[in-house]
């Protein structure tokens, strides 16, 4: 289906864009370094966000991230110490439950659910990565 | 009472069970299809031959409490059988032809006599005379007709939601348990590892490992490293700021020119939106078309809104500038091929 990959695909370059535009306005660059790594994880969520909006609420876990993204002033600490916490420690092995907690939305799926949501997610990831190598791509050159 | 005859030289027990419980109307429709059945038989198969006569026995010797409709659909069968019967007396060699002919015409029912032939140990013992359990074990659909069975209709109903494969691969293990947990235990199984073939693909380098564990962890690695890399590109946009906000008035610009494009049709806007990528990042072209596709986002700020109804009034425009992105060198064929290959990667669903 052409039409439909290709509506997710422009949805989230529009979204992203048109969140990036918005997000320079305010926050102009810096040379400063805390300023900077604001930005970053503003354009990071920015980006998750649109992404999860373009997929719309179909799948879990664009559901799951389009919750965290909104409930993340209540807890954003946790997250950021859990998030940190996770990514150090794993460990290389074959768990479906190191999966689940990659996939957002993931802990509470069976595992035929589970691959199937992950399947998708990195096509979205993909597709994300991808948009957003050709931006970086754009405005270093 | 000449069809039952010969029918009585192929399988005794049927007729025994006929005359233990007679039933009257069988016999006249038997009589009745004696004087009409010599029209083409080759149409009627074995298994159905099997299927239907088997019935009308049980229904003579279970119960009387048939309803006038189902007599008369078991009168159908019957004829139907009874003149394959007849068939098979006449001409013993055509048999074999018509054998055939089943192969091709009912694939369908074949599906469905697999199933029945999985259960069969189960209705052997709760019928009461199981001489011919072959015979006995199609019986089952017209017994679920009658409603005697009320396990029965339940798994018929759930199995034909599987996939045809499954039902060549649950009977292929024919000794195997049939009850409904461990027949949706396999079908459970079936299915993830159909997701694994696809997550497979979908992963590079996932298809040379073996077993399910290392697969998993290459898929892991994967979506991590593709996380990764959507933090790290962030990091750089963070940084690259003031370009940027030139893009976005570049992709202003862009939108300008887009919708006059939408004017062709969708088959010459696939590779148009290929060959502009290279000069300008994919991004643009095809956020145009989501502008032209969808302008019900009620989510458009003010300025992009506003550039877009103006976008409609230039149509004269475009013309140059969509020459000019036409000609490409060779290092943008190959992004533009780049791009055709993420194109396929990202089709949903």
């Amino acid at each position: 289906m052409p039409s439909n990959h290709n509506s997710i695909k422009t949805r989230f370059t529009y979204r992203f864009a048109r969140s990036l535009k918005k997000l320079n306005k305010n926050r102009p660059a810096s040379q400063s370094m805390k300023e900077t790594y604001r930005r970053y994880h503003m354009i990071r969520v920015a980006s998750y966000a649109s992404m999860a909006s373009a997929v719309g609420p179909k799948r879990a876990w664009s559901r799951a991230v389009l919750w965290k993204i909104r409930n993340r002033t209540l807890h954003r600490t946790l997250m950021k110490k859990s998030r940190i916490h996770v990514l150090r420690t794993r460990k290389v092995s074959g768990n479906p439950n190191d999966l689940r907690k990659l996939v957002p939305g993931g802990e509470g799926m069976d595992f035929c659910r589970l691959l199937n949501e992950t399947a998708h997610y990195i096509k979205c990831l993909r597709t994300q990565v991808q948009i957003m190598k050709n931006i970086v791509d754009h405005c270093s050159n | 009472m000449a069809a039952f005859s010969s029918y009585n030289q192929h399988h005794p027990f049927l007729i025994d069970s006929v005359v233990l419980h007679p039933n009257s109307s069988i016999i006249k429709i038997c009589e009745e299809l004696k004087n009409a059945n010599n029209t083409c038989f080759s149409q009627f198969s074995r298994p159905e031959f099997r299927q239907d006569i088997v019935p009308i026995n049980l229904g003579v010797r279970q119960n009387r409490c048939l309803d006038q409709s189902t007599k008369v659909s078991l009168s159908n069968n019957e004829s139907n059988s009874l003149m394959s019967i007849k068939n098979k007396n006449s001409m013993e060699s055509s048999s074999v032809s018509d054998k055939y002919e089943r192969s091709e015409q009912v694939s369908g029912q074949k599906v469905t006599s697999m199933v029945e032939k999985k259960r069969k140990p189960r209705i052997m013992k709760s019928s009461s005379n199981s001489a011919h359990s072959k015979d006995m074990r199609e019986v089952k659909l017209k017994k679920q007709k009658n409603s005697e069975y009320k396990k029965q209709p339940r798994e018929e109903k759930k199995l034909p939601e599987e996939d045809p494969k499954g039902y060549i691969h649950v009977r292929a293990r024919r000794g195997q348990a049939t009850d409904s947990h461990s027949l949706a235990e396999r079908v459970r199984r079936e299915k993830i590892s159909e997701r694994m073939k696809a997550l497979q693909a979908l992963v590079p380098g996932c298809d040379k490992v073996t077993g399910k564990a290392l697969m998993l962890d290459e898929i892991i690695n994967y979506v991590q490293s593709l996380q990764n890399q959507v933090e790290f590109l962030s990091m750089k946009l963070a940084s690259v700021n003031p370009m940027f906000y030139d893009f976005g008035l570049d992709l202003d610009a862009f939108m300008v020119v887009r919708p006059d494009q939408s004017l062709n049709s969708l088959s010459s806007q696939v590779p148009t939106v290929q060959q502009c990528s290279p000069t300008q990042p994919p991004v643009i072209p095809e956020r145009n078309t989501s502008l032209t596709a969808a302008n019900c986002y009620s989510l458009l700020d003010s300025s992009s809104s506003l550039l877009f109804q103006q976008a409609h009034m230039p149509n004269t425009l475009p013309q140059g500038n969509g020459q000019l992105l036409w000609d490409v060198d060779d290092q943008r064929q190959k992004f533009i091929n780049e791009t055709g290959f993420s194109n396929n990667l990202c089709s949903f669903h």
